[in-house]
């Protein structure tokens, strides 16, 4: 990023407010009207620090003031701080007037006026108002953790009818993006509010982040300046941290300037930011690798025996294929985490999805998935979670009775095996089958947690199920038995979320007592504690190589966590609202986040940058899912909808996240004039995907006739625009009827919209042939 | 300030504090609003996790365990909690009302059922980025809702209710293109000419056109509007008549499921009190012609709709006996019966034409010339009745021909006690009064017909 530390956040954090006074005043231009008059200075340098000194002697600080007399050897006096200022030699009153005056003005507001913060604050408003449209999204965006910190600080002196005033006068300023901060804020009523709420410890301990231009930032340090508004000045100093971006490319709208709080300073967000990610695929074990080329090389000698031509030839091409990609990309075998050794499964498991990736549907924006919805009927609003295995055979549900329930989709018996048995008897694999119970029910009922079951997961084989509760615990459950076999114990507070490792082992729990934490299956302790959150984490996922850890949290924040060395690696700032979901596509390159702000943000995982925000949905998002590919993002809401979304992904795009941004500001702006146009340009994208996507159909299947492939590609083109057209019409009709008639503006890349009937969306997966499945629970 | 003072005033005294200082209460009221935010929003991360948009008392409960604080027992029930208004002078207080229980009744009470297992049930939401429009799906909304949006809602809304085994009707939107929109306009606008060449024209263009199958139910309407508010525009109903018999002549057309919108006019036409301006004015033969368009519907789709012709002749039938109905009416029903078919005549004519006779003479000793007039016409209707009778009795019968019967005074008094006097008076005056007495005695002869042994 083409950014760097300003002047004035180069100097140390200030603990005091005397410093920040002192410290704002060592600007560049300031130090040079001081030595061009080298004459006057040691008297005026002599005279500042007797300001000083005196200033400190009558707020008490003896320390402080002790310290300065003994390095400045300056005497006692008994003259007071109007004497001084007013003995202040005149040749100086200039830009260093304002020293002493304003520690006079700081100190006078201190102690007296108690509208100080009101009016300063107020000028500050006009004057943003009434700056240029250019720097209005950042100087907003500064504005609200001044304003925030001007209620806490009326509230801390006591003043406490002023506050609420305050509050009530300005708080309309920034409820588009921080109403649920500034409801809680409203409530503080009390300097012991402030002193124990843990929002407003948040604030008060923590820097606020926001990205601003250089000019913008300027512009903003000398309207301070100059209007000698020293409270908020000091605000700006102790709990902004400011970053400001080179060039000319202005921030186009609050949220992107808006960083919020994040718990690091500037330096170790960059350094965080910069950190280097390794987002290959995970290497395959070279025994499954030899294992399944061995199987199907086999295979395919059989059948050319037989003279049938066979998909093991193909399965064979992909797989050589699959095999190449990972060894250009993937990641070397010393840097993947540590897997146990194969069972064997993992050689069935690799060849499916190999056939499910040449059964694969290539979806993009011109061939939107087919989703299938499974509802839940008389749930009466206690269901809490659902997910589907990876083959689609289960479906599982938590629920807030403690339980959890698994649904056989292919509606067959769920016969689990008996626990107690003669293992002597059992000689050969019908023994075993034999031993299973004789239920009929194609459900069962797993209980054993102890408090509302608010995450699970179904490993890739669907032979485990984790699940998380309120009880403190996770609960491993075999899926062969129905039984529940570890329980783990660890986080103090109630667990959010679990998941699963893409290749199993390692699973990953988010709690309420602000920290992830990883396990694997073979330990009761956790491996690895992810702490940094500010709030409480809310859901966590695994990167497809498993070395990476994805949480989403209630700080508004999305972090990226190393596996192995358990640190931070990413941190994603700008939601407006608690994080509740988050998805990685399935090439590990980009990841996506949802939760109460309704919005969706695409992110570059590498650069650590947000490529796009999707807006639409009407209520908070519960869910999200990619596209095989990554091409479409799926997202499943409360308002009732599954929504398909466009992922850009050009290499400009994610060269220049700024710069996308602010097209889409303008798409927004001026979407009249330019929807045509755009749309057509999209076309053109989305049949040159088509035309990508055939092809690689024709080189992964030879033997289909070139021919029909023509045809095809050509159907596909036309198609295509009907499709445009008709998404177009969609976004119109959404419009019309929008649940609980609230309006949001549609984000471009919003393909399409799929309505359920009064069903909230709790869960959408994509299965590896890029079917899409929807969970919800029908509610009145 | 959502907690006031007064509130923990309340509280203080219900709880045994009866006087509490104002700096105290002010101090408490700060307190406890506070406190009652924090654990909202704690609560609020529960109803989240939970998937659901309404706080509950069990969200309440886990904030306070988290927190913990003892959780509230005895509120968490199944139903949502109702606060009720206390009648207060000064402010409003609420509460929870708490019922007494008398816990014998309860456990003499049988269980409760068990609540129902929860299910999945699966179906497309979409395929191919499509969304079917199948009853697992909402409507669609359209385009053009915009205005009326909480209309649309409202039947979405609907929709959801009676969501088990009732069918989606897809509320499809009739388009009318702009030429059979003009194609319409123009037709009625001839219609209404008074030039009788244009009118023809117009009526042979519905009758024998192909590609107006849409207007249909235009012209349906158009018939049904006409007879309503031209009842005395003896013209206008003609050509409102000739205008349904086009719309059935026209072979192109597919009329069965207009039918039931047509036969209310057509039955207006036959059976109306008044259909004319002046008496004298030739009703007759317009409900002539209704009666013989009615029998025409009854005769092409009796076969799939078996109960209409018997619920035209019964309202025929009802008309026809009614002594109140004037006598235009009763022509109608008798010219209606008659046309349905000779048996339906046979069975429900000629058992009460002695009966009818008595009224109708009375009627007719009127000095009115318009009852003579009228009198005269239903007169002739019964006569008609009464020849189709026995034309299809002498048809039925076993030669294919009955002799006529010698008019002399044993015929009549034969006849008298089947019809009447006066309508056997009325017979005998008629050329073909032998047939008729022959057809009508025939059937009084096979078989012991209600109205020779009444």
């Amino acid at each position: 990023m083409s950014s760097k530390k300003s002047g004035l956040s180069e100097t140390p954090p200030a603990t005091t407010g005397t410093s920040s006074a002192g410290n704002v005043q060592q600007t560049p231009r300031d130090s040079t009207s001081l030595t061009t008059s080298a004459n006057g200075r040691n008297a005026s340098q002599k005279h500042i620090e007797k300001i000083v000194l005196q200033y400190l002697k009558s707020k008490g600080y003896k320390d402080a003031e002790k310290a300065l007399r003994e390095d400045a050897m300056l005497d006692i006096s008994e003259t007071t701080l109007t004497d001084l200022a007013n003995a202040f030699p005149a040749s100086e009153v200039g830009s260093d007037a304002s020293v002493p005056s304003w520690i006079l003005f700081y100190n006078e507001a201190e102690q007296g006026n108690p509208d100080a913060y009101n009016q300063s604050y107020k000028e500050l408003r006009r004057w943003i108002d009434s700056s240029l449209d250019v720097y209005k999204h950042e100087l907003y965006a500064a504005s609200y953790p001044i304003f925030a910190h001007s209620y806490m600080d009326l509230l801390h002196r006591g003043l406490c009818e002023k506050a609420s005033e305050f509050m009530e006068l300005y708080s309309s300023d920034h409820k588009v993006f921080h109403s649920k901060d500034i409801g809680v804020m409203a409530t503080l009523k009390t300097k012991h509010h402030v002193e124990e709420n843990e929002l407003a410890k948040l604030y008060r301990e923590n820097k606020y982040g926001i990205r601003m231009t250089r000019v913008g930032f300027e512009l903003l340090l000398s309207f301070l300046q100059d209007h000698h508004y020293t409270l908020l000045m000091r605000t700006v100093n102790q709990h902004l941290n400011i970053r400001t971006i080179e060039g000319t490319a202005p921030i186009s709208s609050e949220a992107e300037a808006d960083m919020g709080i994040t718990g690091h300073t500037q330096n170790q967000l960059d350094h965080f930011n910069s950190q280097e990610v390794l987002l290959g695929s995970a290497p395959l074990d070279p025994f499954v690798r030899d294992e399944v080329e061995r199987t199907l090389q086999s295979e395919a000698d059989r059948r050319v025996k037989d003279s049938v031509s066979s998909e093991a030839v193909g399965l064979l091409n992909v797989f050589s294929k699959t095999k190449q990609d990972s060894n250009v990309n993937g990641l070397a075998p010393r840097d993947a985490i540590p897997m146990p050794p194969p069972r064997g499964i993992e050689v069935e498991q690799q060849i499916a999805s190999l056939k499910a990736v040449r059964k694969r549907i290539s979806l993009g924006p011109a061939a939107l998935p087919s989703v299938c919805m499974y509802t839940l009927h008389n749930a009466n609003n206690a269901l809490n979670c659902a997910a589907v295995s990876e083959d689609l055979s289960l479906l599982a549900g938590g629920f807030s009775e403690s339980y959890i329930k698994i649904w056989s989709l292919k509606r067959e018996p769920l016969r689990g095996f008996a626990s107690n048995f003669y293992p002597a008897l059992v000689n050969s694999m019908d023994d075993a089958e034999a031993l299973r119970d004789k239920t009929t029910d194609d459900c069962r009922k797993l209980v054993g947690h102890s408090g509302p079951v608010f995450g699970l997961d179904i490993s890739f084989d669907s032979k485990y199920l984790i699940s998380a509760s309120e009880d403190k615990t996770a609960r491993l459950w075999s899926l062969d038995t129905f039984t529940n076999v570890v329980c783990y114990k660890g986080h103090n507070y109630p667990i959010w979320d679990v998941s699963f490792a893409p290749q199993g082992f390692y699973f990953a729990t988010a709690s309420h007592d602000r920290t992830a934490r990883l396990w694997s299956c073979d330990h009761i302790y956790a491996l690895r504690i992810f702490a940094g959150h500010l709030s409480d984490v809310n859901c966590v996922r695994f990167h497809p190589n498993s070395k990476y850890v994805v949480t989403g949290s209630c700080d508004k924040t999305v972090r990226l966590w190393d596996v192995q060395r358990g640190s931070c690696v990413r941190v994603f700032t700008g939601h407006t609202g608690s994080v509740d979901t988050v998805a990685v596509s399935p090439d590990g390159r980009i990841m996506a986040s949802a939760g109460e702000d309704q919005t969706v943000n695409v992110w570059d995982l590498g650069s650590g940058r947000r490529m796009d925000t999707l807006t639409g949905h009407t209520g908070p998002v519960y869910s999200l899912a990619f596209s095989q590919e990554g091409t479409l993002l799926l997202s499943g809401s409360a308002d009732e909808t599954v929504r398909a979304w466009n992922v850009k992904r050009s290499a400009s795009a994610s060269e220049h996240p700024i710069i996308v941004n602010r097209r889409i500001e303008k798409q927004t702006m001026q979407q009249d004039e330019e929807e045509s146009g755009l749309r057509e340009g999209g076309n053109q994208n989305s049949n040159g995907t088509t035309g990508m996507d055939h092809q690689k159909e024709k080189t992964l299947s030879p033997a289909a006739h070139p021919d029909a492939m023509d045809v095809d590609a050509g159907e596909g083109k036309t198609a295509d625009k009907h499709k445009s057209g008709s998404s177009s019409e969609s976004k119109k009709r959404d419009a019309a009827g929008v649940w609980k008639s609230k309006r949001v503006p549609e984000s471009d890349a919003l393909l399409k919209t799929w309505r359920t009937k009064s069903t909230p969306v709790y869960n959408v997966t994509m299965s590896k042939r890029n079917l899409a499945v929807a969970i919800g629970a029908f509610s009145l | 300030m959502i907690y006031s003072k007064s509130s923990i005033k309340n509280i203080a005294e219900s709880i045994g504090i009866p006087k509490l200082k104002d700096g105290i209460t002010t101090a408490m009221a700060q307190d406890v609003e506070y406190r009652l935010h924090e654990i909202i929003t704690e609560a609020m991360k529960f109803m989240r996790h939970s998937k659901r948009t309404k706080l509950t008392v069990a969200d309440i409960n886990s904030a306070l365990r988290v927190r913990n604080i003892e959780p509230m027992y005895g509120f968490e029930a199944g139903r949502p909690i109702k606060f009720h208004k206390a009648a207060s002078v000064i402010e409003d207080i609420y509460y929870v009302e708490d019922e007494e229980i008398d816990l014998s009744t309860i456990l003499e009470e049988p269980l409760p059922n068990v609540p129902l297992e929860v299910v999945y049930t699966a179906h497309w939401l979409a395929v191919e980025g499509v969304q079917p429009r199948i009853q697992q799906n909402p409507i669609p909304l359209d385009a053009d809702t915009e205005e009326n949006g909480p209309a649309a809602k409202k039947i979405a809304k609907s929709q959801h209710k009676n969501q088990d085994g009732v069918d989606t009707i897809p509320l499809v939107k009739h388009v009318l293109s702009k030429e059979l929109q003009l194609y319409f306009e123009c037709i009625t606008g001839s219609l209404q000419s008074t030039d009788p060449i244009v009118r023809s024209t117009a009526l042979e263009s519905i009758s024998v056109d192909a590609g107006i199958h849409q207007l249909v139910t235009y012209f349906v309407q158009y018939v049904a509007v006409t007879v309503k508010n031209n009842l005395h525009n003896l013209d206008t109903l003609r050509t409102a008549l000739a205008v349904a018999r086009a719309i059935r002549r026209n072979p192109n057309l597919f009329v069965e499921p207009y039918m039931h919108q047509l036969i209310p006019s057509l039955l207006t036409c036959l059976v109306s009190k008044r259909l004319c301006e002046e008496y004298t004015e030739d009703h007759w033969s317009l409900r002539n012609g209704a009666a013989e368009q009615i029998a025409d519907i009854c005769r092409n789709y009796g076969h799939s709709y078996h109960t209409l012709q018997s619920r035209i002749a019964r309202t025929l039938l009802r008309a026809f006996l009614d002594p109140t109905k004037p006598l235009t009416t009763h022509y109608g029903a008798i010219v209606g019966l008659t046309k349905l078919g000779a048996s339906t005549a046979k069975v429900l004519i000629l058992p009460n034409i002695k009966a009818y006779m008595t009224l109708l003479s009375t009627e007719m000793e009127k000095t009115n010339p318009q009852l003579a007039h009228e009198g005269k016409h239903c007169q002739e209707a019964l006569l008609d009745a009464l020849r189709v009778i026995a034309r299809e009795e002498s048809a039925a019968s076993e030669g294919g021909w009955l002799e006529p019967a010698k008019l002399n005074s044993v015929q009549k008094s034969k006849l008298s006690t089947v019809v009447g006097e006066p309508m056997a008076g009325v017979v005998f005056a008629e050329k073909d009064g032998g047939e008729i007495v022959a057809g009508v005695l025939a059937i009084s002869k096979n078989d012991k017909t209600p109205a020779n042994t009444s």
